[in-house]
């Protein structure tokens, strides 16, 4: 932990959110460090969903404000943010389900060379640039999902949904991911795979993540900081020793599995 | 002062009559999430209906509220037939699908209203107690007025009640919340749904029947009421009872500020009302849930799927149509030539309805409204300014197709719901239907006849008159654009406009401006088919307002679904599958609405993918039947296969 360069990427200051007379996220802050994995942890209906929407730009905030990248993003639509170098992926995995999964990966790559103001590919041809395709195949090799590659998305697994998912999101080269339950509703043989890929885009890319999990396993093993959300406020922010012994967090948590961990 | 308060009447009776058609349209988009495009056909149902219960004459009150409550429930019966074959089906659909079916039965309902009541006018005088004034002060208005004014009260009133209070508007409530967790609750969803329904379509039948009196009651009667309708649900927020009733208030006073203040153009400040209050405040003056984010279409796009059958085979058969339409200016006698060039000018009008619909994902109800812009440019053009060259014409009519496209979707696409954009494409050709009929240069109720066809001066010079010479360029042209398009569509543009089809969020996510790429691919097609319009103006020698009639905006639609909106090719084929279907149906004149909302109804109920569709389907079953292994994905592939429960 010591390693991590603080310097902050994300940087959340007291941010509220309504939805009519329901209050979601009561004063919620928090700083992301470049390079860490930032787990979000909470109850069902903490507000979790509602803060990555607010971080991710699918809806804005009642009030304030959210930073990333050193500019203040609290106003700005998502397709901004995303050309800032935020990725996300969906807690029910979203793909493009009509698209082969090569067409899925190909579609983000031509977005990012396109907002990049790169070349996407041969002026006049229709087939996707050879760099495109060979970018979009070698990535597929290197997730694992090199048999379904000319399948359409809609067939897929469960799981090799939300690898696709997770695919599309590397596939524009974020600087930080940010990654809404990735191992919902997986085997836990597949929750092992994602978490290990998730440690290793950190470590290989360097990419900041920022993700909510109900597996505490995974958390702790995964996380360099926790923060606890409840009814839509913060209750500790910390280490996750520092979590593992907190009383208020213990009373949210009472009698969950985190104990035995 | 007599004056400002006898207009101050005036303009709550009107939008008190807006708000009793407004109130059923509401009412089912709150519970059912459902935009009904034939709630004002069935309005119009209930006031022939009250009509044929109280005849001419006059009439006792009594008799006459009756009359309208009768008209109500024989409406919110047609309504729950209605449900059981329509809507009940289409429940779990792309509500585009749903938008376009009712667009067909509002098509179907006017068909059915002239050949049994026919298309003359009729009017029928209000009752004899509310046929006179009654003096306030020193004011005289009439009692029928004051009747109206408080009907749409008493209405609203209910209504009110009845959502918040009864046991009835309760379960209303859950459902428009959220039907599932209703089923869960153990509440009765499908009655419940069924039940809204009918209120709504009894909403609209009693409307019909109240409003009768001192309106010339004709087979038009319900496309000016629905229209604003919709824009008193879109000012008050789509689906919220109090909203309309405001809405329809504001409306009625904006369309009485315009008499007084703009008396030789009526009817136009409400458009610019329309078009300011989106602008300020899209989501309307009591925003609800429902249109501010829609779950991912269920449809199966699949325009990129590629058929099995080898390209070489259709390239052959492509060559051959050609070579066909080519050679028939040598064989072909003048009408049948007429035929093929105007199937050539709808096949290109429908590709860019489809290029909208099929690639974007959005649907436009008004798209008649860019083609009238290019015919009548074009036409006014070749008339009054020879010498322009044509082919100068052709580009500006596609740009003024695409600014206009641009200043609509900028106001209807900001937010992420399409319903927006379908309800002011409807607005955008009515209100140019209400400007070329003010216009003495576009030639007013007449149009542009006698339209000169074209003489191009390229280096050398090719002169369009006859007939063949025109066919010959409108078959060139026409392949040129299209090719065009098929080039962008299955190239990174294509992918890009699917890729915000399938899912808009998730293309966001990929950093890509939605709401510009929509705006973007409206522009497009709007330039397309102001250039189709263009190239038909000199082909037709005549251009009419019936090119701005909604009618005319239901043929792209048409051709589209009917030859298959998930295929590039599909609404050429469809185009000339209609005009093959429409030259046997001649002689049927007055059925034409019937027989072309009745397809279109089959089509979205039984094959949504079109005439292509089925034919995917077909090939799927046969290459499995022959054992291959890669049928399950070609089965995946054929489109609509997803949407049918
Ligand atoms: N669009 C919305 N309108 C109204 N209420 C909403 C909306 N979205 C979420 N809520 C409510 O806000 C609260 C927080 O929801 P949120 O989805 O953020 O929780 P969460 O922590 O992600 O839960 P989970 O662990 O189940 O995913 C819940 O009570 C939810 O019902
Ligand atoms: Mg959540």
């Amino acid at each position: 932990m010591s390693t991590i360069l603080m310097s902050t990427i994300l940087d959340v200051a007291a941010v509220s959110k309504s939805y009519g007379p329901l209050a979601v996220l009561k004063d919620v802050s928090l700083d992301v460090h470049r390079g860490e994995i930032f787990a979000i942890i909470g109850p069902n209906g903490a507000g979790k969903t509602t803060l990555f929407k607010v971080m991710t730009g699918e809806s804005l905030c009642d009030g304030g404000r959210v930073r990333f990248d050193g500019a203040d993003v609290t106003r700005e639509p998502s397709h901004r943010r995303v050309r800032r170098g935020m990725g996300r992926t969906f807690q029910v995995a979203r793909v493009f389900r009509d698209f082969t999964v090569r067409d899925n990966i190909v579609v983000a790559i031509e977005a990012r060379r396109r907002n990049g103001g790169e070349r996407v590919g041969p002026a006049l041809s229709m087939a996707p640039a050879a760099e495109v395709v060979g970018e979009a195949d070698e990535l597929i090799r290197d997730i694992g999902l090199d048999h379904v590659r000319h399948s359409q998305a809609s067939l897929l697994s469960h799981g090799d949904k939300k690898r696709l998912e997770f695919l599309i999101a590397l596939a524009l080269r974020p600087s930080i991911l940010m990654l809404d339950e990735p191992t919902a509703g997986m085997s836990p043989s597949d929750r092992i795979g994602i978490a290990k890929l998730i440690q290793r885009i950190r470590d290989e890319r360097g990419i900041t993540v920022v993700m909510t999990e109900h597996d505490m396993d995974i958390v702790f093993s995964l996380a360099s900081r926790i923060m606890v959300l409840n009814y839509g406020e913060v209750v500790a922010t910390g280490s996750v020793a520092d979590i593992r012994a907190d009383q208020a967090v213990r009373e949210v948590y009472l009698g969950k599995e985190m104990y035995g961990a | 002062m007599n004056q400002i308060l006898f207009a101050g009447f005036n303009a709550l009776a009107f939008g008190m009559s807006i708000f009793l058609v407004a109130a059923g349209l509401t009412l089912i988009f709150g519970i059912l999430k459902l935009l009904n495009m034939a709630q004002g056909a069935f309005f119009m149902i209930g006031a022939y209906v009250a009509f044929s219960i109280l005849g001419t004459g006059s009439s006792s009150f009594g008799f006459f509220l009756l009359a309208a409550l009768g008209a109500g429930l024989i409406v919110a019966l047609l309504g729950l037939i209605t449900d059981r074959l329509v809507l009940t089906r289409l429940r779990h659909v792309d509500y585009h699908y749903v938008l376009i079916a009712t667009f067909a039965l509002m098509m179907v309902c006017n068909g059915l209203v002239k050949l049994i009541w026919g298309v003359e006018f009729v009017s029928v005088n209000p009752p004899t107690v509310l046929d006179e004034p009654v003096e306030l002060g020193s004011l005289f208005v009439s009692r029928y007025t004051l009747f109206i004014i408080a009907a749409g009260l008493v209405v609203y009133l209910v209504m009110e009640v009845a959502l918040h209070r009864l046991w009835f508007g309760k379960l209303m409530q859950a459902l428009a919340a959220d039907s599932w967790m209703a089923g869960l609750l153990g509440l009765n969803v499908p009655l419940g749904l069924a039940l809204s329904v009918m209120v709504s379509f009894f909403l609209a039948g009693l409307a019909g029947g109240l409003l009768l009196p001192n309106q010339s009651l004709s087979p038009q009667l319900g496309d000016s009421y629905l229209l604003f309708a919709f824009f008193a649900v879109i000012i008050g927020g789509l689906g919220n009872i109090r909203g309309a009733f405001v809405g329809s208030i504001l409306l009625g006073l904006v369309s009485s500020l315009n008499t007084v203040l703009l008396p030789d153009m009526p009817g136009i400040a409400i458009y610019v009302a329309l078009a300011v209050f989106l602008f300020v405040r899209p989501t309307g003056l009591f925003p609800s849930r429902a249109t501010q984010a829609e779950p991912a279409s269920d449809e199966g796009g699949g325009s990129l799927a590629r058929s099995r059958i080898g390209r070489g085979v259709w390239q052959v058969l492509g060559l051959a149509v050609a070579a066909f339409a080519a050679s028939m200016p040598l064989w072909a006698n003048e009408g049948l030539l007429f035929l093929a060039g105007s199937t050539l000018v709808q096949g290109l009008f429908a590709l860019s309805w489809n290029i909208l619909f099929g690639y974007a994902g959005l649907a436009s109800f008004g798209h008649a409204a860019f083609f009238a812009l290019g015919a009548y440019l074009a036409g006014a053009v070749l008339r009054y300014w020879p010498a322009v060259p044509f082919l100068a014409t052709l580009l500006g009519a596609g740009a003024l197709g695409a600014a206009v496209a641009f200043v609509v979707g900028a106001l209807a696409l900001r937010r992420m719901s399409g319903i927006f954009l379908a309800v002011l494409t409807v607005a955008l050709s009515e209100a140019m239907r209400v400007l070329i009929s003010y216009s003495p240069l576009l030639g007013r109720e007449d149009g542009l006849v006698n339209i000169p066809r074209p003489v191009l001066h390229l280096p050398f010079a090719i002169d369009l008159t006859s007939s063949a010479a025109y066919f010959w360029f409108l078959l060139v042209t026409t392949a040129a654009i299209v090719a065009v398009l098929w080039w962008a569509m299955h190239g990174r543009y294509g992918r890009k406009l699917l890729s915000v089809r399938q899912d808009p969020e998730r293309a966001a996510f990929l950093g890509v401006n939605v709401t510009g790429v929509r705006i973007g691919a409206f522009m497009l097609s709007g330039g397309v088919a102001a250039v189709a319009g263009a190239l038909y103006a000199p082909w037709a020698r005549i251009v009419t307002l019936d090119e701005v009639h909604w009618l005319a905006s239901t043929q792209p639609v048409l051709n589209a679904m009917l030859g298959g909106v998930n295929s590039f090719w599909g609404p050429l084929l469809g185009s000339a599958v209609f005009t093959v279907i429409n030259y046997g149906t001649r002689t049927l004149i007055g059925l034409s609405e019937l027989i072309v909302g009745t397809i279109l109804l089959f089509i979205v109920l039984v094959a949504p993918g079109g005439i292509v569709g089925v034919l995917r389907s077909a090939e799927a079953a046969w290459i499995r039947r022959r054992g291959g292994a890669a049928a399950p994905a070609a089965a995946a592939a054929a489109p609509g296969a997803g949407a049918r429960p």
